[in-house]
């Protein structure tokens, strides 16, 4: 991986370590990767870190370390992992209701996409979806691998409000909202797991790296 | 202990504290007081935990009734803040008796405001954080009509202390803001980076705890797309958005953006542009990411080494008999001392 890092300043507190150019699911395992060794290691100044697509982003306290240690610091940690092939322990399956009020976007895009309801969601559920990261929103997942035959634009006006638990397509990418939130993701179904909990410390039931399937109910 | 009943409905008021780290991962920004310098003071001013929560007012409106004895600190921007009418000294101790009100009116200068009460807004800790998350609502409070303000229960201490240096609030137009390169500078040509740095900039109302929009000379990449495989954010990081206007990332800002980024703001600089009202100018300055980060150490270690606070040498009281107000100040005269009630000095005869 250190082959391919380039390092660059979010701001003076902020820095990417980024080892892509382009979206690709072995290299943002590599990361989330790195990212466990990194939080179990004991890097002076760190404040946080969180991985996206391609890079691993590092928050430090330059009063507490200086940028070039603490780039040294994180590359020794890289040097000395040897990175494994994802297993599935870290699978999590959603149960999801699609369609009808659940899904209130389902009929439509069947007509756009020109598939039935049913194999909308046999492909939708049928597929194993990785989780690149969390952002946009809290506990919102980025999910990789939605089959090109469920690809469809967003609504042409983003609904107010979206609930809980609905899950959505837009491009090429679907989701799920945690939280009660606005959005123009084509809503087709609606878990009723309880994604996020803020009680909780963990309060993401989801979490980067892992693996996502849909069970239709 | 009960502090305050908020007695009106305020534009955008919110418990705050440094920010909430280490919940990046799962999408939760850092939030925590936007002039960060200010409400430090503040907390230090009252002898409180340095990060003890705050309430935190965005652009002034606020009507606070005192429910309890309590001493509060108010500072960062000028919001024309009065105890029943009557002008109040910003970076002061300041006692106030039940059913006092605390109000605020418009922006004088800056554009935030920190009440900070001894014993510290008590409030909710989610995340290691009392702050308040405006999107989502985690954590803290948001300011709504007649409710309830609690504190942490403590023995007033009698002291007074003020602070007699803040280099917070910008002291000229255009306000300069350092910045330092963002990841994506090399997508702009330097037509437009020329433009970027020698141009000013509008401040324009459409803000909030989120981001703030600029308006300016339309900023453009080579190639015209505004789209980068998305990434991470922070506050402080200068967005370009298609539409040419500048969108610049605030506390409570998402983790993962997808527009370039052409800059940063300086984490020195960051308080400063957390003051600007609608209507002010902007210009930027491009600093290195070792310059930046001194700047900060050096305001850092002034605060530190307590240059920040003195002991104050007059007293003001806000007194009320019948239904008169008056504000009482006792200050000294030579080596003697003087008081004056509205304005107008007392002889006093012992």
């Amino acid at each position: 991986m250190l082959e391919n890092l380039k390092i660059i300043d979010i701001s003076d507190s902020v820095i990417s370590f980024n080892f892509s150019r382009i979206i690709d699911i072995n290299i943002n395992a590599n990361i989330h990767q790195i990212e466990n060794f990194v939080s179990e290691s004991k890097v002076a100044g760190l404040i946080s870190h969180y991985p996206t697509y391609n890079s691993l982003i590092i928050n430090y306290d330059f009063q507490k370390t200086s940028r070039k240690k603490l780039i040294d610091d994180i590359k020794k940690i890289i040097i000395d992992i040897d990175f494994v092939v994802d297993n599935e322990e870290n699978l999590l399956e959603i149960p999801v209701s699609y369609g009808g009020t659940d899904g209130p976007d389902l009929h439509n895009i069947s007509k756009i996409l020109k598939l039935r309801e049913d194999e909308i969601i046999e492909i939708h559920s049928g597929t194993k979806y990785h989780v690149f990261m969390i952002g946009f929103s809290p506990g919102f997942p980025y999910l990789g691998g939605l089959d090109e035959r469920l690809e469809c634009p967003r609504l042409p006006t983003p609904r107010i409000t979206i609930p809980a638990g609905s899950v959505g397509i837009a491009d090429k990418q679907t989701g799920i909202y945690p939280l009660e939130s606005p959005g123009g993701w084509r809503i087709i179904g609606r878990t009723s797991l309880k994604l996020v909990d803020l009680k909780k410390k963990n309060f993401s039931l989801i979490k980067p790296g892992m693996k996502i399937k849909f069970k239709p109910l | 202990m009960k502090a305050f009943r908020v007695a009106n409905s305020p534009l955008y008021a919110s418990v705050q504290d440094e920010g909430r780290f280490g919940h990046e991962r799962f999408g939760v920004s850092n939030s925590g007081a936007g002039d960060i310098f200010s409400y430090k003071i503040g907390n230090l001013i009252l002898n409180n935990d340095l990060n003890a929560p705050c309430i935190e007012l965005i652009g002034g409106n606020l009507e606070l009734e005192a429910l309890s004895d309590i001493c509060i600190s108010i500072t960062g921007g000028d919001l024309g803040p009065k105890i029943d009418g009557l002008p109040v000294k910003m970076w002061h101790t300041i006692f106030m008796r039940p059913f006092e009100l605390l109000t605020f009116e418009v922006p004088a200068n800056g554009f935030r405001s920190y009440v900070c009460v001894q014993g510290g807004v008590k409030t909710n800790y989610i995340m290691g954080s009392y702050s308040t998350h405006s999107k989502s609502g985690i954590g803290g409070k948001t300011l709504n009509n007649n409710e309830e303000i609690f504190v942490n229960k403590t023995d007033l201490k009698s002291i007074n202390k003020k602070a007699i240096n803040f280099p917070v609030l910008p002291s000229s137009e255009p306000a300069t803001i350092n910045v330092t390169k963002g990841p994506e500078y090399d997508l702009f040509d330097d037509k437009n980076i020329d433009l970027f740095f020698n141009s000013n900039f509008n401040v324009t109302n459409r803000m909030d705890r989120i981001g703030v929009v600029l308006e300016g000379p339309s900023i453009s990449t080579i190639d015209g797309s505004h789209d980068i495989i998305s990434d991470g954010t922070t506050k402080g990081v200068v967005q370009v958005p298609t539409d040419g206007n500048l969108y610049v990332l605030m506390n409570d800002c998402q983790t993962i953006g997808g527009y370039p980024r052409i800059c940063s703001i300086s984490s020195a600089d960051f308080s400063t542009f957390s003051q600007l009202k609608p209507s002010s100018i902007v210009k930027f300055n491009l600093v290195s990411i070792k310059e930046s980060q001194d700047r900060l150490k050096k305001q850092f270690n002034h605060f530190l080494n307590n240059n920040i606070l003195d002991y104050s040498s007059e007293s003001v009281l806000n007194l009320s008999f019948g239904d008169r107000q008056f504000n009482l100040i006792v200050q000294p005269s030579g080596d003697k001392f003087e008081v004056v009630i509205d304005g107008k000095p007392v002889k006093l005869e012992f």
